[in-house]
């Protein structure tokens, strides 16, 4: 969203920032809340999708 | 307007000056990024301060270049319609953000479902986005 649409689109990988961020506190993250609150934008698997390159 | 900003701010006092700016002509504002995370007990080394305008970006800006006019800040780029970084005093990052393109609800879900009351000392009380709200914005 944002980081697609702001100075991060220009970088190869923009959501490197949201796995940086996942690694340092996504064990404290409900999850389930952030797809929720994306779903209700009509993202569905938003984080997920954000997550998964690089693994 | 409100004083000039501290000549070599912190990045709080930076973050606490341009927060009261954008508060000082009512414009709704959330604090979001790392530094949002940081100011709620994290240690993500943040860099920057985020802040997301609720409302009338384009009024928002104008009231900033108001203070870029007298040299408290410094526009150092733009994506148009979405993000605009400055420096405050030419050193501390900010980047003012409006979310209305991506949806136009999208920042008052964030204040009322994933953003908490922070005391950000002179600017006051002042939202800023959990760590749900965080992963929410980029993802």
């Amino acid at each position: 969203m944002i980081g697609r649409k702001g100075f991060a689109r220009e970088k190869e990988d923009p959501m490197l920032k949201v796995r940086e961020a996942w690694a340092l506190v996504g064990a404290r993250t409900d999850r389930g809340k952030v797809e929720r609150i994306l779903s209700k934008l009509g993202i569905e698997n938003g984080l997920d999708r954000a997550l998964e390159r690089g693994q | 307007m409100i004083e000039p900003p501290p000549v070599t701010p912190t990045l709080h006092e930076a973050a606490e000056w341009i927060i009261r700016a954008l508060k000082d002509e009512d414009f709704p504002v959330l604090l979001c990024g790392r530094s949002a995370l940081d100011y709620q007990g994290e240690y993500t080394g943040s860099v920057d301060v985020d802040i997301l305008i609720g409302t009338d970006f384009r009024g928002a800006l104008s009231v900033l270049d108001a203070y870029a006019d007298r040299g408290d800040l410094f526009p150092v780029g733009a994506v148009p319609g979405s993000v605009v970084r400055y420096l405050v005093r030419g050193d501390k990052l900010v980047d003012v953000m409006t979310v209305s393109s991506v949806h136009p609800d999208l920042f008052n879900i964030l204040r009322r479902e994933a953003s908490t009351p922070l005391d950000m000392g002179t600017a006051g009380e002042v939202r800023a986005v959990t760590r749900e709200g965080y992963f929410v914005l980029p993802s």
